[in-house]
């Protein structure tokens, strides 16, 4: 499929705070109790439509294990955004935020959009951390603050768009080069800025001939 | 057709006879006061009282017109189609200039004009059209079988009937083109020739003697063309057809008048004219005195020349024109705008017209654009040889006349000053707003039809045309776009995309990368001996780390459970703690879907190549990206600090890891040649021949995805040895720490 922008997303939190569940619910809209633990990344894909642009966001999910913490270091360098998320249930993993989103920031691209997201949202009865606190956070550290539940898909698709929405208008502010891949963002194969009303036909074609 | 009609028709061409002069004489004084229209006005009595003879033609004539008229106001086109008329004088010469173009084009429409003729379901309007047109020529012939006593004149008449009638037919097209888009219109041409063929012998014989005014000038007209009045008519119809669009259906009949003028020169031009304005006296003596007709032919060429001055100068100015005028400047302009008409409305011998132009812009606006296309056209005509150009000054000439005509007689002696002053004055004062008009409509079309843009200016300047490509064009890009969704199903690229493999195989290629600069990181922090060492060790990695390419070739196709048993067998000897768990299924569903196909292909069960093939790839990029994910897990545990407990030497490792990879690259050939059996034996099943030849193409392709699939699969194998060399660098150094 034809889109105009790829963007490289992360996923990273503790573990068990529901990274791979939020993911699976934005790709495929299912919810899955019981998940295998994530072996270093895992990956899903969606086309998203900005502007009535096609764009394309390609998710690493990363393990949340700390013995795998080494290893998803190298994955944070070229991501466009990243979801920081931790549990509203629990309170530890959002005590460790600073220290993921010293990490994050440390290895990843300056400019990289970062969304905070409290999941588990409708464990309303168990939860730990008041979404003022995550709110003071998010303002404290620039970031965006939304809480979600991958359970009952609240606020998950827009979590997802609104990092994208943020990262497009900077695209059209001009603080990402787009050009440069390590800002976690492509080119899609259709997209050809010196000529922007090129038929589809024509991107398309492009586009096929163009992977192998 | 039925007497009774033709006796109606008739009486109502009597009633109308009258109404339309006096009509014209009130209207005209009264709106304008200008010379030119109340010139008409007299010149329509003089015609009166110099055809006494011959009052049924006349009448018939009038009636025509008047039909003409009426189908015009059925879509309110009319008084545009008379205002655009000058300016789209430009316009027709480019049109004829092109003739020969459109001939080719002509051809698939008459076609279609014959099947929409034998519908009979044919547009209300239409046949009404034809029908009254059809009377018109009965009526015609049966007042020159009666009136043979005073036989030259009606035998004039006729000739200038059937002159004009063709004209006028293809006068009421335009109209019922628009709203149909161009078959049943010309469909009505085509059921009209056989008549005016009829008509036309007869006609012609009886015009012998006449044969220098009108029937010449028919002649002339038609020499171009091998078979007169088809030709002509069809020529008139694809004038009529490339501007459908723009409803310049008035002009046609200028059009015609000036195919005369091109091909007859000066005497035909002032035939055109005379036809123009009706007047047949005019025409006999012109005739007879030509030079006196040659020399205001000159002046009239002047005049046009300013008229064309007039024209260029209004569309440079447009802008300016906008701009807020005064009050008794818009008064003016609007005052001169009716003038226009009035002349135009003479020109066409119809009465309606100016009455409408205030429902009409949206057909102005239409109307308009042709002046500035015109121009194109004829710049565009230039280039096609000189000889045309030439016909383009002719036809311009009496283009433009139609103004002039109606007011010559009266002003003949005033000169050609008067003349273009007037004209000049008309042209520019209606053109003005309907330049603008136009222009800003073709803007808001533009803008919302991106496609149609471009084609303005590709000198197709025809409606219908452009719509019919631009449909074709979208059409052919559904059918593409089919056709790149058929592709892109069956793109491992694509494919590979979809499973992630190429998302496994950059993050592989992310830490292997990282692996990479960590070991070059360590031999410069080491020296002497150390170093030695280490590098011994990284070479005999290095050399453990090679596939056996021939070997896997060799070996024996396994069973499912062989493969099975190898891959875990192989990635326990690489010791990590990761089962093949996805890598075994998507084999397992490869094999058991094959063994159905074959199973259903010996049951006699017709598979679909395409589809086979589809899944052939599909599978391809599946298993890969299955084998890349392996590798990436493979790295990402190896990683891990907990490994380094892992008894197992990196030499071990590498070995069973080469010997992983070649069973899996032979896998992927299992695969591929498993899917070409599947299709071969499709093709052997169904009939030989073309299904055969279908075949192997996909073969190939399958076999050439294999290769592709084998080599990315070698790629990440590769991008594991720097992992692997890491990792045994840093359990060294565990080692040494520990000792230490």
């Amino acid at each position: 499929m034809s889109y105009a922008y790829l963007f490289k997303y992360i996923i990273i939190g503790d573990t068990g705070v529901g990274k791979s569940c939020l993911l699976l619910q934005f790709t495929d809209k299912r919810f899955q109790p019981v998940h295998d633990l994530t072996i270093g990344v895992e990956f899903g894909a969606r086309m998203i439509n900005i502007d009535g642009k096609q764009i394309k966001l390609q998710i690493w999910d990363t393990a949340g294990q700390e013995s795998f913490r080494s290893i998803t270091r190298s994955y944070y360098r070229g991501a466009a955004g990243a979801l920081l998320v931790y549990d509203i249930t629990r309170r530890d993993t959002f005590n460790h935020l600073t220290t993921w989103l010293e990490d994050a920031r440390q290895h990843s691209s300056s400019n990289m959009v970062i969304m905070l997201i409290g999941n588990k949202s409708d464990l309303e009865a168990r939860r730990d951390v008041k979404k003022e606190e995550g709110e003071a956070f998010a303002r404290e550290h620039g970031l965006i603050f939304m809480e979600t539940s991958a359970k009952t898909a609240a606020n998950v698709e827009e979590a997802f768009i609104n990092t994208a929405k943020e990262i497009y208008q900077k695209i059209q502010e001009g603080v990402f080069d787009i050009n440069n891949e390590a800002n976690g963002i492509k080119l899609g194969p259709q997209h050809s800025p010196t000529n922007p009303t090129l038929p589809s036909q024509g991107g398309g074609q492009q586009g096929g001939g163009g992977c192998c | 057709m039925a007497d009774s009609e033709d006796e109606e028709a008739f009486h109502s061409a009597g009633e109308e006879e009258v109404t339309p002069p006096s009509q014209k004489s009130e209207e005209k004084p009264s709106k304008s006061g200008q010379p030119s229209s109340t010139s008409s006005g007299g010149a329509s009595g003089k015609k009166e009282v110099q055809n006494v003879g011959k009052p049924n033609s006349k009448k018939a004539k009038g009636k025509k017109g008047k039909k003409k008229k009426a189908s015009m106001n059925d879509k309110g086109d009319n008084s545009e189609e008379m205002k655009g008329e000058a300016t789209m004088s430009e316009k027709d010469a480019a049109v004829s200039s092109e003739t020969d173009q459109q001939d080719t084009k002509q051809q698939p429409h008459s076609e279609t004009q014959l099947e929409e003729q034998n519908q009979p379901d044919a547009d209300v309007e239409t046949a009404e059209g034809v029908k009254s047109e059809l009377k018109s020529d009965k009526k015609e012939e049966r007042t020159s079988a009666v009136e043979d006593t005073p036989p030259e004149s009606s035998k004039k008449e006729n000739l200038k009937e059937q002159d004009d009638s063709s004209p006028k037919k293809e006068d009421s097209q335009p109209e019922s083109e628009l709203a149909e888009e161009g078959g049943d219109a010309k469909a009505k041409t085509d059921s009209q020739v056989p008549e005016e063929e009829e008509q036309k012998p007869h006609v012609k014989e009886d015009a012998e003697q006449l044969l220098e005014t009108g029937s010449e000038i028919n002649r002339d007209a038609q020499g171009a063309s091998p078979e007169p009045s088809q030709d002509d008519d069809e020529n008139k119809t694809l004038e009529t057809d490339e501007r459908t669009g723009e409803s310049a259906s008035a002009s046609s009949k200028q059009t015609d008048a000036a195919e005369d003028a091109e091909a007859g020169g000066g005497r035909s031009i002032m035939g055109a004219l005379s036809k123009l304005t009706g007047e047949k006296p005019a025409e006999k003596k012109a005739s007879g005195g030509g030079w006196g007709w040659g020399g205001w032919g000159a002046s009239l060429v002047s005049s046009v020349s300013a008229v064309g001055h007039g024209l260029s100068s209004v569309i440079e100015n447009v802008e300016t024109s906008l701009g807020l005028p005064k009050p008794e400047e818009l008064t003016e302009q609007e005052k001169r705008q009716q003038e226009f008409i009035v002349t135009l409305d003479e020109r066409g011998e119809g009465k309606e017209g100016k009455e409408e132009d205030g429902d009409k812009d949206e057909d102005k606006d239409e109307e308009t654009k042709d002046p500035g296309e015109g121009e194109e056209m004829e710049r565009d005509g230039g280039k096609e040889g000189e000889e045309e150009g030439d016909e383009k000054q002719d036809q311009s000439t009496p283009e433009d006349q139609p103004s002039v005509p109606s007011s010559m007689k009266g002003f003949l002696s005033l000169g050609a000053s008067a003349i273009t002053s007037v004209v000049g004055k008309t042209v520019t004062g209606g053109l003005d707003a309907l330049e603008t008009i136009g222009r800003k409509t073709m803007d808001v079309l533009q803008e919302g039809e991106h496609r149609l843009e471009g084609r303005r200016s590709g000198q197709k300047g025809n409606l219908s045309e452009m719509l019919r490509d631009a449909k074709e064009e979208a059409e052919t890009a559904a059918v593409l776009e089919e056709e790149e969704r058929e592709r892109q199903r069956a793109h491992f690229g694509i494919l590979f995309d979809k499973y992630q493999g190429l998302a496994h195989l950059e993050a592989l290629e992310m830490i292997s990368n990282q692996s990479e600069s960590k070991v070059q990181g360590s031999l410069s922090t080491l020296s002497g001996e150390d170093l030695q060492s280490l590098k011994t060790e990284l070479i005999e990695i290095r050399d453990a780390f090679q596939l056996e390419d021939l070997e896997s070739e060799e070996q024996p196709e396994g069973s499912e459970q062989d493969f099975v048993n190898a891959i875990t067998e192989h990635l326990f000897g690489v010791s990590v703690a990761s089962t093949p768990d996805k890598l075994q299924r998507v084999q397992r569903s490869v094999h058991e879907w094959l063994a159905e196909c074959k199973s259903q292909q010996e049951a006699a069960q017709k598979q679909d190549t395409k589809e086979l093939h589809i899944k052939a790839i599909e599978t391809l990029a599946e298993f890969s990206s299955r084998v890349i994910e392996q590798f990436h897990k493979a790295c990402e545990l190896m990683l891990l600090p907990q490994d380094r407990e892992h008894t197992k030497n990196a030499v071990q490792r590498a070995t069973s890891l080469s010997k992983l990879t070649s069973v899996l690259a032979t896998e992927v050939s299992n695969q591929a040649s498993k899917f070409a059996d599947c299709l071969n034996r499709e093709a052997a099943n169904q009939e030989e021949g073309a299904e055969t030849a279908d075949v192997n193409p996909l073969i190939t392709n399958i076999y050439l995805e294999a290769s592709n699939s084998t080599s990315y699969i070698q790629d990440a194998f590769q991008l594991v040895l720097p992992v692997l060399q890491m990792v045994a660098i840093e359990r060294k150094r565990d080692a040494t720490t520990e000792t230490s």
